[in-house]
């Protein structure tokens, strides 16, 4: 390993990004340094090779796929209806309003792959609900911006077809491994939103309107085509009927479909502003990914993450020690970076270290996310706390908002404790497939 | 004369990124398309699967532009915040050159690229056996829509003595 090189561009990567230089610029130019300094200017032809050879791989057109389905349920008004059928279920437990924002969050990222996506659209109905029912600011905005954030756990997920297009492994496996880890989290939010509710019943008064369970009925069946939409895309990679790109394919087409004949909110300036925004997101994305795959060539060439295995290895440290490193590492990183961001330098990385201490692909996939799912509800960047501010009233605050969300984060450290003590259960869904 | 410039280049990012998000629509027919071909026709349509993944690496270049247009590329703005007012347009002058460079690096090596594979009649292994070099030039040509925006950063930086 060229030592010397190796320090120059990750400390150029470093002081690009602190800067203020956008994450894929960053990444595209200290590759473009490493490669001039091993191999001159003439080694520069492998640029476009790379970009291409990456961008080459079919399971990425999930992509756009899958946040263009994303959109188009966005603009349907489904988050109103998932947030009033989820609140009349759980309406008479202490803190049920908060609780029913989880499971509508929860439901709806079964069907968008992006937590900010999640955490504004689910969040304009829920936060001024709770706000009006007399809910403490902290605990109701600090529930929507955590449970935004599932849409990364939960399939189908654009974080982990990143992390299978560089991990080279089975999106459709991960995606299924990410299902009872994302119930699980959502349980244990729940959990915690009752303790809260019972030990402090002011902050989470029950509301005294009456709920009839024909009401909660009609309620569930305004949401059929969404839950359809949900089985038909999530089960036809389960039993292996489609790729998830053409799950995404499926599933996109379904929400148009839903967007035009069930919520009749289809006109040609929705249409394409769906398509812009879609592209946007798709388009940084992907241009992150594809520098990411080249500064991920340099690190393969200059051999550091097979040394960094084999330093690893050979220091013969203790596993949990290891894991905590990595995950206190990837915390940090995603304090200052967005999720595609920290998947895609990361991964590269942190993986061959993870695979010679013996854990499985698809699990650190699932502890990634979970990591990535505290990110973006830990300031200073965390984007589902600002999300939030922006659709909430202004007597909320950002100080509010971060106070509510922290206790979230504690919760996801118990689930990523509960899941490195038993690692099978994120494995035993694929395991089935 | 550059403020005309400038508005030239936000147009015509405005429309290349109106381009490539119904290029995003195109793309789902042709995946559906697939998906049709290999489950109702019970004959998977190869040319579709192809063309769908060399209108990804389209995609991903040439909205480009665009996207510095709306200033949705990530950052991180943990220190720049902090910057005083007077040297913001100092620092956004910079990022901007250094955008600019590193675009023109690409356009460079992706146009050579693209000739090569032309003069060395790069392609597919695919039944389609398609000519590489179109597929290579959307790399250049993307990111030229892109290096256009960092020039127009760059004149605004001058022009406009208001906000940056």
């Amino acid at each position: 390993m060229d030592i010397f090189v190796t320090f120059v561009i990750l400390g150029l990567l470093i002081l690009m990004l602190l800067y203020g230089i956008p994450v894929f610029a960053s990444l595209g130019i200290s590759s473009v340094v490493a490669i001039v300094m091993t191999k001159g200017v003439e080694g520069l032809t492998v640029i476009p090779e790379i970009y291409y050879e990456k961008m080459d791989n079919f399971v990425l057109i999930a992509i756009p796929l899958f946040i263009l389905m994303g959109e188009i349920l966005f603009h349907t008004g489904i988050g109103s209806d998932l947030y009033k059928m989820a609140s009349r279920w759980t309406n008479r437990i202490p803190g049920g309003l908060a609780m029913g924002t989880v499971v509508a969050s929860t439901v709806f990222g079964a069907m968008c792959g992006v937590s900010v996506a999640g955490a504004a659209t689910i969040g304009a109905f829920a936060v001024p609900e709770m706000l009006r029912r007399g809910y403490d600011r902290s605990l109701a905005t600090g529930s929507v911006a955590a449970s935004g954030a599932l849409a990364l756990l939960i399939p189908p997920s654009i974080g982990f077809i990143l992390y299978g297009a560089v991990a080279d492994e089975s999106v459709g496996r991960l995606f299924i491994a990410g299902i009872l880890p994302g119930i699980v989290l959502a349980i244990c939010m729940m959990i915690y939103i009752f303790v809260v509710a019972v030990v402090t019943p002011h902050k989470a008064p029950i509301p005294d309107e009456k709920i009839t369970w024909k009401m909660r009925f009609e309620s569930l069946f305004r949401c059929w085509a969404a839950l359809f939409l949900i089985i038909l895309v999530l089960g036809s990679i389960y039993f292996g009927i489609a790729t998830p790109t053409e799950s995404a394919a499926i599933g996109a087409a379904g929400a148009f479909f839903l967007a035009f004949f069930v919520y009749k909110s289809l006109n040609w300036k929705v249409f394409s502003d769906i398509l812009l925004s879609t592209m946007k997101t798709t388009g940084m994305i992907l241009f992150i990914f594809i520098n990411a795959m080249l500064f991920g060539y340099i690190l393969t060439r200059l051999q550091v993450p097979q040394h960094l295995a084999s330093l690893v290895a050979e220091a013969h440290m203790a596993k949990w020690a290891v894991l905590t490193s990595v995950i206190i590492l990837l915390i940090f990183l995603g304090m200052f970076l967005d999720g595609a961001s920290v998947i895609l330098i990361a991964t590269p990385i942190l993986l061959p270290v993870m695979e010679v201490i013996g854990y499985d692909k698809i699990w650190f996939g699932v502890i990634l996310m979970i990591t990535i799912e505290m990110a973006v509800i830990t300031p200073p960047v965390g984007l589902n706390l600002y999300v939030i501010k922006s659709i909430a009233p202004d007597t909320v605050t950002l100080k509010d908002i971060i106070t509510g969300a922290m206790p979230f984060v504690f919760v996801e450290i118990l689930v990523i404790i509960f899941f490195i003590l038993f690692p099978k259960t994120v494995l035993w869904l694929p395991m089935k497939m | 004369m550059s403020g005309k410039i400038v508005k030239f280049i936000d147009k015509l990012n405005d429309a290349i990124g109106i381009i490539t998000g119904f290029a995003t629509f195109l793309l789902l027919l042709m995946v559906l398309w697939g998906v049709f071909a290999r489950y109702v026709l019970r004959s998977p349509s190869h040319i579709a699967l192809e063309i769908s993944g060399y209108f990804m690496v389209l995609l991903s270049f040439l909205g480009a532009g665009y996207i510095l247009l709306k200033e949705k590329h990530v950052s991180v703005q943990v220190l720049t915040v902090k910057i005083p007012e007077k040297y913001k347009k100092l620092h956004q002058l910079s990022v901007n050159i250094i955008l600019a460079l590193f675009s023109f690096l690409i356009i460079y090596e992706g146009i050579s690229f693209t000739i090569l594979s032309y003069t060395e009649n790069y392609r597919s292994t695919s039944l389609l056996n398609f000519p590489l070099w179109i597929v290579f030039a959307t790399i250049p040509f993307g990111t030229f829509f892109f290096f256009l925006q960092t020039i127009r950063n760059i004149l605004k930086t001058f022009t406009d003595n208001k906000d940056y």
